[in-house]
């Protein structure tokens, strides 16, 4: 069993005047992108063949006859798409492999797009939700809103109305039996719902302790509807960790009744 | 009256007055009472006496006047100065005690707190003051007024009891909310003795005595700002700096608290990375990200985007 591994790449010519490209692709050596950040497998992927196609001819693409390299005529502002196809091997093993595709015109490289090939699919998860070393901090309740600078301790009884200007409340609170120090509440995002960004340096928690962190909410800039907030604990002696919960953007009248409490789901 | 640079601080009349001045701690500020005996009436002004930027960001030159007060008429013997004139020891704040108008009460007093680093406005270099009107009576002797060891809060502390209060001396020169846990409080003093003290920063971080609650929260430095995670989405070329699509599709922001020297992942908001054309147009984008920790660390704009400035970043994507 194999796989194919199709990429699409652009390759334009920004001038006034005819031009030729030689587009070439090449493995490369994955300590090439140490420095890019990405947490890849040691593993070597099992390369069976590699090749480039120009304009998308092959809709089911074979490697038979796609060469490495591509001279590529331009016409002035006229951007032609060569599609990088690469097979390996089916594999269960962590591996990588990783191939650089260079334009070079005139003799010089002037410019290019590097491919990484990894199995199992990357990212296998969002790597910011890996904490080896969680923090405990978590949420004592849902998410729900306020009216901007009223108690965050007590839940509206009915949904506010539109143009209210609105807090998110998340209550973090220290579940463990040993006081945590240094903690830190931020909000991260609401799925989309924009809002003032700003963190908490809550300090020291007991254990049982709670703490009622809010941010300003332009709920009303977001359609009604579900979404998923990230909130990012940390603590002196753990690492950041991110909590997912959800929120429900409802207010007065969305559904066309008098509406129910934020925070309901 | 000159500092040490040359800058004219302060004019002083030879006639029947009485001046009494009160550098700022910090040396950038310079506090001149004038009384006169002939008009019977006092004035203050504070005065810049290098360049001050304030909480707001605007730069006030040195020279300058950011407060005045007055002149008031009094006929109290009661002079602006020594107790009644002062600076908080983190020069955030000038204190002063009115002496009594003719009409005046003898139950109120009149207590300005001015805060240079608070302005009228941005577009203003004159400060404001919080005015403090302190009721006695025979059950309230007065208020203490004290100050937070960074000078960011004024306690207002009943004498023997009443009700606690706080100014925040460096945003607002207004009331500061009362809170424990972030959950508003209202704080009695009960009992003679009372005392508070910082005993941390943030939650809980004042403590209290013989008052109604044991500790609220310690508002100097318990919110502060986030590193702001910017992500978008550019067609990818061959060719740097040629990209044939705009670069504005803008899948989203996210906000962090990341420490000097250290990283952290972020999330963006959920967003669907879809073909701009399905079917025809390229499955392989670039996502440009751009981070700045503003005002103090901004980012260069967009249109400044290089991946050799420490604020940008790319990587690339297919989207199948």
């Amino acid at each position: 069993m194999s796989r194919h591994r199709t990429v699409d790449i652009a390759v334009p010519n920004m001038t006034a005047a005819r031009a030729v490209a030689i587009v070439r692709l090449d493995r490369t050596d994955p300590t090439q992108l140490a420095d890019a950040g990405l947490e890849l497998p040691a593993g070597e992927l099992d390369v069976i063949g590699y090749g480039l196609l120009l304009d998308d001819v092959c809709s089911e693409p074979e490697l038979e006859g796609c060469p490495p390299e591509l001279e590529v005529a331009l016409e002035p502002f006229e951007t032609r798409h060569v599609r990088a196809v690469i097979k390996t091997a089916d594999t269960k093993k962590a591996a990588v492999a990783v191939f650089g595709v260079t334009d070079t015109r005139d003799g010089n490289v002037v410019g290019g797009v590097s491919i990484v090939c990894v199995e199992p699919e990357y990212p296998p998860d969002t790597p910011a939700a890996v904490a080896v070393d969680p923090s405990p901090v978590t949420l004592a309740e849902d998410l729900y809103t306020v009216a901007l600078g009223d108690d965050p301790g007590v839940v509206p009884d009915v949904a506010l109305p539109r143009d209210q200007r609105l807090e998110l409340v998340a209550v973090v609170t220290n579940p463990t039996r040993t006081d945590l120090n240094d903690v830190l509440v931020c909000l991260e995002h609401v799925g989309g719902v924009p809002f003032t960004p700003q963190t908490w340096h809550v300090g020291a928690l007991e254990a049982g302790g709670s703490f009622w962190a809010t941010w300003p909410l332009e709920a009303s800039a977001a359609a009604p509807g579900r979404y998923e907030a990230s909130i990012v604990v940390r603590d002196n002696d753990h690492e950041p960790t991110r909590i997912h919960a959800p929120f429900r953007n409802s207010h007065r009248g969305d559904d066309g009744s008098a509406g129910a409490a934020f925070g309901d789901g | 009256m000159q500092d040490s640079t040359g800058v004219a601080v302060a004019n002083f009349s030879p006639s029947l007055v009485n001046d009494f001045w009160a550098w700022s701690p910090d040396g950038r500020l310079f506090a001149y009472v004038r009384r006169d005996y002939t008009t019977r009436d006092w004035s203050i002004e504070v005065v810049t006496t290098a360049t001050y930027v304030r909480t707001d960001g605007r730069t006030v030159a040195r020279g300058r006047t950011v407060h005045q007060a007055g002149p008031l008429v009094s006929t109290s013997p009661q002079a602006t100065a020594g107790a009644n004139f002062g600076w908080t020891p983190a020069s955030t704040c000038l204190v002063v005690a009115h002496p009594p108008v003719p009409g005046q009460s003898a139950n109120v007093k009149y207590i300005d707190l001015a805060c240079p680093s608070v302005g009228m406005s941005t577009t203003s270099d004159q400060c404001r003051a919080f005015n403090a009107q302190i009721l006695t009576s025979p059950q309230t002797t007065g208020v203490d007024i004290l100050f937070s060891p960074c000078g960011g809060l004024a306690a207002l502390v009943p004498t023997p009891t009443g009700y606690l209060q706080l100014v925040d001396l460096i945003t607002t020169a207004a009331d500061q909310p009362i809170r424990q846990d972030n959950r508003p409080v209202s704080v009695t003093v009960n009992a003679a003795g009372r005392t508070i003290a910082t005993s941390a920063t943030g939650r809980r971080g004042i403590t209290l005595t013989n008052m109604s609650y044991p500790s609220i929260d310690n508002p100097e430095c318990l919110l502060g700002g986030s590193v702001t995670v910017e992500a978008r989405r550019v067609f990818a070329s061959t060719t740097p700096g040629t990209s044939p699509m705009p670069i504005n599709l803008s899948p989203g922001a996210s906000s962090a608290a990341i420490w000097n020297g250290e990283y952290l992942w972020v999330e963006l908001p959920p967003h669907t990375f879809t073909r701009a054309v399905p079917g025809t147009s390229p499955e392989h984008w670039c996502l440009l990200a751009r981070a700045d920790a503003a005002p103090v660390d901004a980012a260069p704009p967009w249109t400044q985007f290089s991946t050799t400035e420490r604020h940008f970043a790319q990587r690339n994507i297919a989207i199948t």
